[in-house]
């Protein structure tokens, strides 16, 4: 509703917010607004099956799920790094190089997740197998739980 | 020097050396059978009297005996310095001691038994049953018939016959876990001085009085206390029995059996139990000495066998035990004999990893204790023994590569996109 005072309805902010975001924002901006729209989608529909389903590869989900996240915020950097209203704030910062960080630390972060995906233990302990005839052990103190992380 | 040692160790193992400590000369001929069923249990026996001033029961510090027969139930002192200490040295180092009482028992048969948990009564006094004596008792009715066996057949064979007894009454310290009730007194009885008022509380009445007490020490050894010397002698064994209460005609006394068997058991010609070839391992796999993985499938065998009339045979107990343990037991299971003695049991490994032992304990009343351990390691799975690829993962897996691709799509279109209106931008 509109009123006496003039302050704007809400009808008429989001109207004039996506008026604005059509005819001010940039190509680029709006590609990457998209990209991570994809992004987001794929994050909500994981922790949904996730629900579904249960958590048992739960590796898997991690991985998968911190991922999405993972280059949800990568894309928001990016996002921030090439914005032209920001061009004050990294003056140093030109799109090249934003997009070469992006591109470094999507790197790094997809080798990890592709690699945890798997339902494979990361930390592997040093377990040293005592022979069940060792007269030496026989009788004696068997080791505690904990030197298998000093061994 | 070492020949020496093997051979005196082969000469020990080959007979077992048993004394018998006579109380007189008479009681060679009262108790002939006795003696004559004991040499056919070992060969090799050695006489002596209570009060013969060269017994020695132990010389550089070994046991010169396996066993030690006390058939001398009113000695006062034995000779040569020997006292009831010494006895119950040669039980700490692993001797047999079976003893006769009577009612006129003597200080150190009383100071044996007292230390092995076993309370003889008053001299004097007898067990006393109006009920269950024996029709040719004399008046004094403690010429009783007993047949409160315990239920343990090592000790006393299977379906024992009532037995004629007539001495002193006994009575199990209540802190000693190890006393063995062998044969009980009836309901009916107490332990009294004939023909005198009871102005006291007995000893013990009823089945609290013990006739035949036995013990096993921890390291085995075994001690059997008759509280009647008559119980044992010629005249009792060829006796016939009938309870003044009972119905039926007179029956031969089951003396002789009873004696005999619990004999053997006091040897340990009965119900010593041994293990051997205890053996682990995956199924359908050779024994090995690598770790088993959790939940692996895994079979356990021992062989256990039997000590019966001085020979070893198979053991068929049904009732013995595996546990897989760590600190607690995680699986506990029936192991199955075969005819052989082999005892076998297979089972799954937890799912928890540790260091496991292979225990079986077996301590039943009768046998000798059997303890066995094995230390075994269960690891976890390997790094490559996991599941791969679960189909319910597949989404994760796609989201994942979904992103790689996204990120290669996206990289395309960010890096050859030309906006269009930067131009008119850059003039504004």
């Amino acid at each position: 509703m509109v009123s006496s005072s003039g302050a704007p309805s809400m009808v008429e902010v989001i109207t004039r917010l996506v008026g604005e975001y059509t005819s001010k924002t940039p190509q680029k901006l709006k590609l990457i607004d998209a990209y991570l729209g994809y992004i987001m989608f794929t994050g909500i529909f994981q922790f949904v099956y996730c629900c579904l389903v249960g958590t048992f590869p739960f590796n898997s989900f991690l991985s998968g799920f911190i991922s999405t996240v993972a280059s949800f915020i990568l894309g928001v950097c990016l996002r921030i790094q090439t914005n032209p209203a920001n061009v004050a704030v990294f003056k140093d910062i030109s799109v090249e190089r934003a997009f070469a960080d992006f591109i470094f630390a999507h790197c790094l972060v997809m080798t990890a997740s592709v690699e945890e995906s798997e339902e494979v233990p990361r930390k592997r302990l040093k377990f040293r197998c005592y022979k069940p005839h060792d007269e030496h052990l026989q009788g004696k103190q068997v080791p505690s739980q904990l030197s298998f992380f000093f061994t | 020097m070492e020949k020496a040692v093997i051979v005196s160790l082969l000469l020990a193992v080959a007979s077992c050396r048993t004394l018998v400590i006579l109380e007189n000369v008479l009681t060679k001929e009262s108790h002939s059978s006795f003696l004559s069923d004991l040499s056919t249990k070992d060969s090799d026996i050695v006489y002596k009297y209570a009060t013969d001033s060269s017994l020695t029961i132990k010389k550089y510090g070994e046991s010169l005996y396996n066993n030690i027969i006390i058939l001398a139930p009113s000695v006062a002192a034995f000779g040569n310095g020997v006292t009831a200490n010494d006895f119950l040295t040669f039980l700490d180092d692993g001797g047999n001691i079976v003893i006769s009482a009577s009612s006129d028992v003597g200080e150190p048969i009383k100071e044996i038994a007292a230390e092995v948990g076993v309370e003889i009564d008053e001299e004097g006094t007898s067990v006393i049953d109006h009920m269950n004596y024996d029709v040719s008792d004399d008046g004094d009715h403690d010429l009783i018939v007993a047949d409160s066996f315990t239920s343990a057949s090592v000790i006393v064979g299977e379906s024992p016959k009532p037995v004629l007894f007539q001495g002193v009454g006994m009575a199990a310290d209540l802190d000693n876990p190890l006393v063995i009730d062998i044969l009980r007194a009836s309901s009916t009885a107490y332990s009294h001085a004939a023909n005198q008022d009871i102005l006291e509380y007995p000893l013990a009445i009823g089945s609290n009085l013990l006739l035949v007490a036995g013990m096993q020490a921890r390291n085995n050894a075994r001690i059997v206390i008759f509280g009647s010397h008559l119980m044992l002698s010629d005249k009792f064994y060829n006796a016939d029995v009938k309870a003044q209460s009972a119905v039926g005609g007179v029956q031969a006394a089951g003396n002789r059996d009873f004696t005999s068997n619990v004999i053997d058991w006091a040897l340990r010609r009965n119900g010593d139990l041994r293990f051997s070839n205890v053996k682990h391992n995956k199924v359908g796999e050779a024994p090995s000495d690598a770790a088993y993985r959790i939940t692996d499938e895994v079979e356990y065998s021992i062989v256990i066998e039997e000590m019966r009339n001085g020979n070893w045979e198979a053991f068929q107990g049904s009732d013995v035990q595996l546990e897989f343990v760590r600190i607690d037991p995680f699986i506990r299971a029936y192991l199955k004999p075969n005819s052989e003695g082999v005892f076998k049991v297979g089972f799954k490994v937890p799912d928890v990893y540790g260091v496991y032992q292979f225990k079986v304990d077996y301590d039943r009343i009768g046998f000798t204790h059997l303890y066995s351990t094995t230390q075994v390691s269960v690891r976890p799975f390997h790094h490559t023994e996991y599941e791969r690829f679960i189909p319910s993962a597949y989404p994760y897996y796609a989201s994942a590569f979904s992103m790689l691709g996204g990120l290669f799509v996206f990289s395309f279109v960010f890096l050859y996109h030309r906006d269009a209106v930067p131009e008119s931008k850059k003039t504004e």
